[in-house]
């Protein structure tokens, strides 16, 4: 017996030097990825933001049970593990942890995946590894990173926390993890050095000397989102001109059923994002309450990018007090609402990236409309893009090709013969003859 | 030579088979007698290491030849093919598949699979395994049953020239006693677990006299 | 005198590999699962097709994956469950025949027949060749994953059958472990010990595979899975041996 004791102490022992090379396994896995597209590796930028991730971070994905996409998204997710074991993850159904859900920040509706690091927390509507990689992206993007808010002349206020406001707005930018701030350009006209970013939203007196100190600003590779409306009449072309850009004065009203309110040709719902510009990617549409229109002036070369349209249905009406479409006057849709520039320049051997976002609209933005569906996206995906390095945000993954099979009746037939009928006969068939050998043994 | 030396085993805090004490030497042929449920069968797997004996040890030369109470080959298998295979697990491998069908009259049967025998070509298949690889020691648990009287005699011939020509030691357990006095020089009789003689068995209607007194005086016992 | 005791346990493994291939092919088992397997993938495997219209193997691999969960044990059930029944195990014993040899060539010749019952599934990656342009790495792949997947549970039923005497207990007990395992990953969030759990998912590993990815980990996993089988089966025959 004890000779069997002492096998089965070698037994156990052996058990459990399997299971422990299984861990080491799990812990330095290697993977072959054999499709012809890579589309199982995640694209150099993610490994660029993966590899930079240095503190703990986990990625909780709120997917209910039974919805799919949950193995999809564990399957992604531990790609992202794989390359750092400083990344965690769980796919999680909100009903069941409402705790998380409120911890952070979820909107247990719409669900979606959220970051978090130490007390910092990121959130993407999607598992898909463009949303991930931004979100991550976002994360490690430097705790100063200061969004600053123009004031001075009559811009929409982010104290102010009524409808019309834009505190919601600022806050979400703090969620974000951006800091916030309001600089008074009437004050000092100089956009101080600390800003990542300028947010200019819908001035109602003259900017005078702060538009030429904006200009020079971005011209040294500042970044500045103009959110312009019909109610200002202060011109801005100053500082959108030399970029290409331009705002038509005027309302946009819009035709189609499909891209307005119920009978409000006034507040676009805007769905045509025809670019692949990252403030637009896989947004919602955005529902934007009364907007001016883009204009986008040819400069020399094209940097300029028409982010979101109105319908071909829609015009831009110069006079609202009268509103039918007067060929002389008005102009026809699609109109621009929403635009980006981008001009790289070399200044004394330093490339400087100027960026600039106009928006046709501030309302979307202000706390009565930044809920409603794609706004709030909008408005962090637009400072986003302003803030951070374009190579973090504009994830390109490796998608796998469409392989269309045509199945025709014929083909159909073939296959259902072939596997139902062909190859268990073949077995029994094989079954029979051998029976039948032996048999006359 | 097979050796038991001491053999004890329960079953169930039953003892089955108590303090077996025997040695068949090369050359010889020992008898293995006792009523149904005496612990012969218990006492052979014991000896071939089938069975942890609770007392005692055995020592039996290998390889062994063995021919279980109840044979089972594989019903798939051709003869030749089953006798094939186990002469290539014999240690050391055989190659006399042959000449061991012929030995135990199964040659004729060679093609045919085994779930198709009869029962007595069954336990000629059972014998012929047993024949592989020529060991120096048999045990054969109850070797004849189910065999026709021709092949009884053939069945003894084989026994009696695996010992006295191939000088192996046999120990066969049997309830035929002519058989026992044809073939074997020796007998051990055990009763409820115990050896109540061990002598030579002198002819068959002796013999059958003697196996029922020792049997009516250990059950008196 | 360790070379010689080696060369022996091949010779005998070998032996037992020829011995189990007959003893199951003269059997009506593998013809029977045979048949079953490809009814049933073959009609589950065009409708998935049918469905979605591009050319992929994907679907292929969770259905025969799931499949070969319940049909394996069926075809290992007899090896040493009947054995042990027989009386014919007693034989080998009697020899003695190297536990390792009949446990390693019991389950080789399992796995083989496994691969051969297996094997027509691989004519459905010619017809997508044939009508469509499919990636063919998946394909690799998930054919590498079904292999290794029969190989594991060919080892738990192995197991299953050494366990007991009778081979529809040990058909129920190996479809019963393998089940649990290919369910191993469900409701792994909300337990502690789930992401542990989860990496014995034989499912999820498959899936890896069938998405075209080869990885050391889920290799290693069904390499480790077979071989911890191989050991209590060769653990638990030495341990019926003598009793
Ligand atoms: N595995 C077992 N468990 C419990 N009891 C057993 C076991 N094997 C044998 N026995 C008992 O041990 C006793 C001896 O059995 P054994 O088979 O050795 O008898 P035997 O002498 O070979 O009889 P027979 O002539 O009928 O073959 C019997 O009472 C039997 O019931
Ligand atoms: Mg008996």
């Amino acid at each position: 017996m004890s000779a069997f004791a002492r096998r089965l102490a070698a037994t156990a022992a052996a058990l459990a030097v399997l299971f422990l090379a299984g861990v080491q396994l799990e812990r330095h896995r290697t993977q072959f990825d054999l499709t012809a597209d890579d589309h199982l590796t995640l694209s150099d930028q993610t490994r660029q933001v993966v590899k930079a991730v240095h503190s703990p971070t986990t990625i909780v994905v709120f997917l209910r049970r039974g919805e799919a996409g949950r193995a999809e998204a564990a399957a992604l997710l531990s790609r992202y593990r794989r390359l750092n074991r400083r990344i965690s993850f769980r796919v999680t159904d909100p009903d069941e942890a409402p705790g998380q859900v409120r911890r952070l920040n979820v909107d247990p509706a719409l669900g979606g995946v959220a970051i978090a690091a130490g007390s910092r927390s990121e959130q993407v509507p999607l598992a898909s590894e463009q949303d991930i990689t931004a979100g991550l992206a976002r994360l490690l993007r430097p705790g100063d990173a200061t969004v600053c808010f123009a004031t001075g002349h009559g811009e929409v206020e982010t104290g102010l926390e009524t409808g019309e406001g834009l505190s919601q707005a600022a806050g979400l930018l703090r969620v974000n993890g951006y800091k916030v701030e309001t600089v008074d350009l009437l004050a000092d006209p100089n956009v101080p050095a600390r800003c990542r970013s300028l947010i200019v939203a819908t001035p109602t007196a003259p900017l005078g000397q702060a538009g030429a100190n904006m200009k020079a600003w971005l011209d040294g590779g500042g970044r500045v989102l103009f959110l312009a409306d019909p109610v200002s009449t202060v011109d801005l072309n100053e500082v959108l001109g030399p970029y290409g850009l331009g705002l038509d004065r005027g309302i946009v009203l819009e035709g189609d059923d499909g891209s307005r309110l119920k009978d409000d040709p006034i507040t676009l719902v805007l769905r045509d994002y025809r670019s692949a510009s990252p403030i637009v990617r896989r947004l919602p549409p955005a529902v934007l309450p009364g907007a001016q229109a883009v204009s986008q002036v040819d400069v020399d070369q094209n940097a300029t990018v028409a982010v979101a349209r109105s319908s071909a249905k829609s015009y831009l009406e110069r006079q609202p007090g009268q509103p039918s479409f007067d060929p002389a006057t008005d102009r026809p849709g699609p109109l621009v609402v929403a635009a980006t520039v981008e001009q790289p320049r070399n200044e004394g051997g330093r490339i400087v990236r100027p960026r600039l976002a106009v928006i046709g609209d501030v309302d979307f933005a202000t706390n009565s409309f930044l809920g409603e569906a794609g706004n709030s996206r909008l408005f962090i995906q637009t400072v986003d893009w302003l803030t951070l390095r374009s190579d973090l945000v504009s994830v390109d993954p490796n998608i796998p090709d469409f392989r269309p099979l045509e199945l025709t009746r014929s083909r159909l037939g073939y296959a259902r013969l072939l596997s139902g009928v062909v190859v268990p006969g073949l077995f029994l068939l094989a079954g029979a003859l051998v029976w039948a050998v032996r048999r006359t043994r | 030579m097979i050796e038991a030396k001491g053999l004890s085993r329960s079953f169930g805090g039953r003892e089955v088979v108590h303090d077996v004490d025997f040695r068949v030497g090369p050359g010889e042929v020992v008898g293995f007698l006792g009523p149904n449920g005496a612990g012969k069968t218990t006492t052979i797997r014991m000896l071939l290491g089938l069975l942890r004996p609770d007392r005692g040890s055995a020592d039996v030369s290998r390889p062994v030849g063995y021919l279980p109470e109840q044979f089972a080959g594989y019903d798939g298998m051709s003869v030749r093919g089953y006798l094939r295979f186990m002469a290539r697990m014999k240690q050391p491998p055989s190659n006399e598949v042959d000449a061991a069908m012929a030995r135990a009259g199964v040659a004729d049967l060679a093609r045919r699979p085994l779930a198709r025998l009869s029962k007595g070509q069954r336990q000629r298949v059972g014998l012929a395994q047993a024949l592989l690889g020529s060991p120096p020691a048999f045990v054969l648990d109850e070797p004849m049953q189910g065999l026709d009287p021709k092949q009884v005699v053939d069945a003894r011939h084989v026994v009696q020239s695996l010992a006295h020509e191939g000088g192996a030691a046999v120990l066969l357990s049997t309830h035929v006693l002519a058989e026992a006095a044809a073939i074997c020089d020796r007998v051990v009789v055990i009763v409820k677990g115990r050896v109540v003689a061990e002598e030579r068995p002198g002819d068959a209607a002796d013999l059958e006299a003697r196996f029922l007194r020792l049997v009516g005086q250990a059950e008196l016992a | 005198m360790r070379g010689l005791r080696a060369t022996r346990a091949t010779r005998a493994t070998w032996a037992v590999v020829g011995k189990e291939l007959v003893v199951l092919w003269t059997s009506p088992l593998p013809y029977v699962v045979g048949a079953l397997l490809h009814i049933v993938l073959g009609t589950l495997y065009v409708n998935q097709l049918q469905a979605r219209g591009q050319a992929l193997a994907q679907p292929l691999f969770p259905l025969a994956g799931f499949l070969l969960i319940a049909l394996v044990p069926i075809l290992t059930m007899r090896t040493l469950a009947d054995e042990a029944r027989t009386g014919s195990l007693d034989l080998l014993h009697a020899v003695p025949v190297p536990t390792r040899a009949l446990v390693v060539g019991k389950w080789l010749a399992s796995w083989v027949t496994t691969l051969v019952v297996l094997a027509p599934a691989t004519l459905f990656a010619v017809l997508l060749a044939w009508w469509g342009n499919p990636d063919r790495g998946p394909i690799i792949a998930g054919f590498a994953g079904l292999a290794l997947l029969s190989a594991a549970v060919a080892g738990v039923g192995l197991l299953a059958s050494s366990l007991t005497s009778s081979q529809p207990v040990a058909a129920m007990v190996g479809f019963f472990v393998a089940l649990l395992l290919w369910f191993a990953h469900v409701g792994s969030e909300t337990t502690s010990a789930g992401p542990l759990l989860a990496g014995f998912s034989i499912s999820e590993r498959l899936r890896s595979f069938a998405g075209g990815a080869i990885d050391s980990s889920d290799v290693g996993f069904f390499v480790l899975l077979t071989a911890a089988a191989l050991v209590a089966a060769a653990t638990v025959v030495q341990g019926r041996r003598l009793r």
